[in-house]
């Protein structure tokens, strides 16, 4: 039975897999014993290895055992903005700035989490970021990002 | 080391030392009382603007902010009934009905002088056992080395809740990621699948703080978000008076052995020291009935043990450098991100450094009191500050803190790939603990490893004979293995 958890644990063994296969095709492979750098590197993945069909055997007992489905995310739409705002502040910090790009980040993660009250997410928009761009760039004179358009901030 | 106090002192005495000291403790406090952050997420996000300060004053803002932040848990705990920290559960239990009856000044005043003395106790064991061990410890060679950082990995055992084989699995995953990047003896590039920014390896810091600050949103934001928890009347801590001890001191000396005891276990935390203290008073306290319903006694108990354990722990991680618990191997990672290598070697090479912070964790908690006082008042209303903006609040932290280190936007890609892993790991009962005591304790096993078997032409067996330490603690480790399957084995025959 494929539930998220069997899933996942599968997921472990195919990358433990991969990667102890990986450790033969490096051109320093065949050095003998422990000068070799991937003689610690296989002992660890073939713990891997072991420990991940250990998990996956143990999850699907559990999984058939278990009637029904493993408790699923109630929220998962706000999980996946907030991983998508968190992505986008970090490719737009550089470009708009530290400032603007937290703030766009925080009213974004705020709306998504079910805040409606537009002077608490505009004040906290503001002012944490202002304050965090006070004390990195004028207290502590250790700058954040500027971008072009706000480099006045 | 007793040498080097004088040097400890004047590093500690100057304007950073004290404002370094003050400044951690009550950000720990409040940090601590803030239900989700916990020390581990604290100490993770303080770590990365400790990283333009010298060693000393680094270290011991992050011990700050532990002690504060196990300390401070027990605020929320009596005041909202919702431990701050995990340590500060117990606490719960009678704090709260105390508060309920308004009596939340009082109970925050026997915490209070609790976790004071647990602290200080813990301290002075600090500041005596861990030099010892540490003398010992010089004895080390690469085999007795690899047989402690072993020993130091059982730890994994006990962190590992839920899931034994999720949490070997997390170790084991933490312990490769170390590998990637170059090799430490031939300096090969290794699992950079020929990405350029890989050759230096994985930040630790990002994935630190990914793993635990970044994962820990993500979580919390997947279940339904708190509203605004209504907090009791509280006016201040009332500190009780000398009449009140009377019957109570035993309590308290025994909470805070308990606490020392478990500290020094490797990975036994804070939590379970505060639970097994609190079962002990409640079945030797002459006021056993009315625990549950405010009983200053089980205050007593929680946080006498819960502040115990800080020094405990930092027995081994200074001693041996192997971690107690999460937060110090988020410590030993930043010795480790200041250039110091944690390990057998750490006292001896470093004795200025570590006698600053044994004395400087001595001060720390003597600052718990009036510091205490000061800032439960301040933090309280805090409390009440609807959980979503504290996230939001931690997100944007995250990313100064990494993004502030080294100015690298592949830091922060790695922090978030460990904070997405992390949730994904972590929702399936997956620990993080370990993921990051292995990253922590890798390199070191793996060069005491293969500097061994150099020396022994490659044999293995040569690492037990004749080599009685590293018996000793490769037997200690299988022992400590072997404790669940015991565990296992006794509960079912019952």
């Amino acid at each position: 039975m494929m539930t998220e958890r069997t899933s996942l644990s599968l997921t472990l063994l195919l990358v433990g897999v991969g990667l102890f296969l990986h450790t033969y095709t490096l051109g320093f492979a065949d050095l003998g014993g422990a000068f070799s750098p991937v003689f610690f590197p296989r002992i660890l993945l073939a713990g891997w290895i072991v420990l991940a069909i250990l998990s996956l055997v143990a999850d699907v007992v559990k999984a058939r055992a278990v009637t029904g489905s493993i408790a699923t995310i109630t929220q998962w739409w706000v999980v996946l903005i907030f991983m998508i705002a968190t992505a986008g502040y970090i490719a737009l910090l550089e470009y708009l700035g530290f400032f603007a790009s937290s703030a766009l980040f925080s009213v974004t993660a705020l709306v998504a989490s079910g805040q409606r009250k537009v002077l608490d997410i505009v004040l906290f928009s503001l002012l944490v970021p202002g304050a965090l761009v006070v004390l990195f760039n004028h207290v502590l004179t250790m700058p954040l990002p500027v971008s072009t358009w706000f480099w006045w901030i | 080391m007793l040498d080097a106090i004088p040097d400890a002192l004047a590093l500690l005495f100057t304007l950073q030392g004290l404002s370094v000291l003050i400044l951690g403790t009550l950000l720990g406090i409040v940090m601590g009382a803030l239900p989700g952050i916990g020390s581990t997420v604290a100490v993770a996000m303080i770590l990365p603007f400790t990283l333009t300060m010298s060693q000393a004053p680094a270290i011991l803002l992050l011990i700050a902010i532990y002690a504060g932040s196990v300390y401070g848990g027990s605020v929320s705990a009596v005041l909202i009934n919702t431990p701050g920290t995990p340590q500060s559960a117990a606490t719960c239990l009678d704090g709260y009905p105390m508060a309920q009856r308004g009596e939340a000044g009082k109970a925050l005043g026997w915490a209070t002088i609790a976790s004071v003395a647990g602290g200080l106790t813990s301290a002075l064991l600090l500041i005596f056992a861990a030099p010892q061990l540490a003398a010992f410890a010089l004895n080390f060679g690469p085999i007795e080395t690899f047989a402690l950082v072993l020993l130091g990995l059982t730890c994994i055992v006990s962190v590992s809740e839920g899931s034994l084989i999720k949490g070997l699995l997390a170790g084991m995953i933490g312990l490769f990621l170390a590998c990637v990047g170059g090799d430490p003896i031939t300096g090969e590039a290794r699992f950079t699948f020929g990405y350029f920014p890989l050759i230096s390896g994985f930040n630790l810091l990002a994935v630190v703080i990914g793993v635990f600050a970044l994962s820990e949103v993500l979580t919390r934001v997947s279940e339904k978000l708190d509203t605004a928890k209504s907090l009791v009347s509280f006016s201040g801590i009332v500190l009780p008076k000398l009449a009140e001890w009377k019957g109570r001191i035993g309590g308290l000396v025994k909470s805070v052995a308990i606490g020392c005891g478990i500290g020094v276990l490797p990975g036994t935390g804070a939590a379970t020291a505060a639970f097994i203290s609190y079962a002990e008073a409640r079945r030797s306290s002459p006021r056993s009935t009315n625990f549950g319903k405010g009983e200053p006694d089980g205050l007593i108990a929680s946080e006498g043990a819960n502040n115990a354990v800080t020094g405990g722990a930092l027995i081994p991680t200074m001693a041996l450098g192997i971690p107690g618990d999460a937060v110090t191997a988020v410590m030993l990672a930043t010795l480790t991100l200041h250039g110091v290598s944690p390990g057998v070697r750490l006292m001896a090479d470093n004795p200025t450094l570590i006698a600053a912070i044994f004395v400087g964790f001595f001060i720390i908690n003597i600052m718990l009191l009036p510091l205490g006082m000061l800032v439960s008042k301040i933090a309280a209303p805090l409390l009440q500050m609807r959980e979503s903006f504290m996230l939001a609040a931690i997100v944007i932290l995250c990313v100064v803190g990494v993004y502030f280190v080294r100015g690298n936007p592949f830091d922060l890609l790695i922090m978030v790939g460990a904070g997405v892993v992390g949730f994904l790991l972590r929702r399936q009962g997956f620990p993080m603990p370990p993921l990051v005591i292995g990253m922590v304790l890798g390199p070191t096993l793996e060069i005491s490893l293969r500097q061994g078997l150099i020396l022994t032409d490659g044999s293995f067996s040569a690492f037990c004979t004749g080599r009685p330490i590293a018996t000793v603690l490769a037997l200690a480790a299988i022992g400590m293995l072997s404790l669940p399957l015991v565990r296992l084995l006794r509960s079912r025959r019952q």
